[in-house]
């Protein structure tokens, strides 16, 4: 058994104690763990160079993920903090999370994607490494990983973890030892990177698929992987591919999104009855999944993962007993305590302890947690969650536009898709394709894929916006035959 | 819903997806007018931009595309004419 809370840590014993074990599997790369460390090592031993120093705070924008596996293990032993800048974010969002995290470094592939006020630093290094160097990381410089996830208040939120918070939520995790990992989604989304670490720490392989193998089956095949971690749209995805079933030995996970049965039905007669759906949340990892024989009409997420306390609550914070619906909380080793600068989102959903994920759902008697929806308006696009809020502020801060309300359209690939009506202000003139040319920009992923312009937004009496009356309005116009 | 709607539709996801190919052709006016036909394959699009081509045809006309369905597609033209049919 191995025994450390350091990411740096494990990998060295990996690393001696299976060091031809493959750790990375690339279309053209495989690196064992004893690769796997020297190039750590490397990395270390450059950031060192560079002016990295325990506690600084640094950006990684690097799309190859290969690199950006590297770099984060190279970051976490010189005992530097960082958060992903990812190439898919705009300008303004990178500039936006540098500034809350008072970054100090950005690593990136290319001096594209500097970010004013922070020293620049190219990955991988162009200079070859001198030596190898043992990481000295004093106890008390532990690196921290800033995860990004939606906040109700029109920013998203920041979770900032000690490198111990991720190992224990690691342990707790199904173990990735024996497994060859392929994810779909980059290692630049907060859930890949994790899971990406959880296997580190576990000693298993990570595949990771070049851009251009669209085939998932025929590469899956060819790198015998092993477990096939995807969004609940790849899975669907991937039951209308023609040679899906060959994948019957795979364990499939998905999540993120609630995956209704139907859904996990075609999943299991298409490609495979290894199907494992998973119930996790940003601020504490992974808390519940439903393994092969548990999927059922229900749609339930399975049963608990070792460690994990939770409760099913009334509103006054009574537990509820099986069969009775109402607000989970939860507490588990690695969960967050707070959010890393949103005072007010803390206050809602780290109470007494506990974590109010804001969903609803029960227990059943059997163990098995079903997850009903939401307590609030949370739109969750591809496992991403969006808040009408973050929306509405951007669309509201166009000069154009005096009112914006955000709101979900049902899919049933995408789980939900953000859209946004707005109202504008007297005599200005704007497009919806101008306005949405805006949203992305700041909102990048996170922008509605619709934007309707109405003369007025729907209100109650008391000038609360009705989100509901303003669904219908987004119907398709039928085609013309 | 006509067919240039469609086809603007589909162009301005494209441009969104900053697809080279389209601006650097000027391939768009000829596109919306039905004048030109684009292999799918030939623009080069990455998993994020065919995910959100399919969310845009989805939101904006109700047909549900999974991005590998898009592979079997082949053509614009063709992709027009699969929209077309799923919205009637």
């Amino acid at each position: 058994m191995l025994l450390s809370s350091g990411f740096f840590e494990r990998l060295s014993q990996h690393a001696d104690c299976r060091p031809q074990h493959a750790a990375i599997v690339t279309a053209s790369v495989r690196l064992n763990y004893g690769d796997l460390l020297r190039q750590v090592q490397a990395g270390l031993e450059y950031f060192r160079r560079q002016g990295i120093v325990p506690g600084a705070v640094v950006g990684l924008t690097l799309d190859d993920e290969v690199e950006h596996l590297v770099a984060t293990l190279s970051l976490m032993a010189a005992g530097a903090g960082q958060i992903t800048l990812a190439t898919h974010d705009t300008p303004i969002l990178r500039a936006r999370f540098a500034e809350r995290v008072q970054l100090s470094h950005v690593v990136a592939a290319s001096d594209a994607f500097r970010v004013a006020g922070t020293a620049f630093i190219q990955f991988p290094s162009q200079e070859p490494a001198s030596s190898t160097m043992a990481a000295e990381v004093p106890a008390e410089h532990g690196s921290t990983l800033f995860l990004k996830t939606s906040g109700t208040t029109g920013d998203m939120n920041i979770v900032a973890f000690r490198e111990e918070q991720i190992a224990a939520q690691a342990a707790r995790h199904d173990d990735y030892s024996g497994e060859r990992l392929l994810r779909l989604a980059s290692i630049e989304h907060n859930n890949s990177k994790r899971h990406r670490l959880y296997c580190v720490w576990a000693g298993g392989t990570n595949v990771f698929r070049p851009r251009d193998a669209t085939d998932i089956v025929d590469f899956s095949l060819r790198h015998a992987v092993t477990c096939l971690d995807i969004s609940r749209m790849h899975a669907s995805d991937l039951a209308a591919a023609g040679n899906a079933h060959e994948l019957a030995g795979v364990k499939l996970r998905t999540g993120g999104s609630e995956v209704p049965f139907d859904v996990r039905q075609r999943i299991q007669d298409k490609v495979t009855r290894n199907l494992y759906v998973r119930y996790a949340a940003t601020e504490c990892g992974g808390i519940a999944m439903a393994r092969p024989g548990e999927h059922d009409d229900e749609a339930t997420v399975g049963r608990l993962l070792d460690e994990v306390d939770l409760q099913i609550v009334d509103a006054d914070d009574n537990t509820l007993p099986p069969g009775c619906m109402g607000e989970i909380r939860l507490r588990a080793p690695g969960m967050a305590t707070e959010y890393f600068d949103s005072r007010d989102d803390s206050a809602m959903r780290f109470r007494h302890s506990w974590f109010y994920p804001g969903d609803i759902g029960y227990l059943r008697s059997d163990g098995q947690l079903v997850v009903k929806g939401r307590k609030d308006d949370m739109i969750i696009l591809n496992g991403l969650n969006i808040y009408p809020a973050e929306i509405e502020r951007v669309l509201e801060s166009h000069p154009a536009v005096s009112a914006a309300a955000a709101l979900s359209l049902p899919s049933r690939v995408h789980g939900q898709i953000p859209v946004a009506a707005v109202e504008l202000r007297p005599d200005a003139v704007v497009t919806a394709t101008e306005l949405q040319r805006y949203a992305r920009q700041q909102l990048a992923l996170r922008s509605p894929r619709r934007i309707l312009i109405l003369a007025r937004l729907p209100r109650n009496s008391q000038g609360k916006i009705m989100r509901r009356e303003i669904r219908p309005s987004f119907q398709p116009i039928k085609s013309e035959t | 819903m006509t067919d240039h709607e469609i086809r603007d539709i589909i162009a301005q996801q494209l441009e969104y997806a900053c697809l080279t190919v389209m601006r650097d052709k000027k391939l768009t006016p000829v596109f919306l007018e039905g004048r030109h036909d684009i292999a799918l394959g030939e623009l080069e699009m990455d998993s994020l931009a065919e995910m959100e081509l399919c969310i845009a045809i989805e939101i904006n006309t109700g047909v549900s595309i999974v991005p590998n369905e898009l592979q079997s597609i082949g053509t614009l033209n063709c992709l027009v004419d699969v929209v077309r049919k799923g919205m009637q």
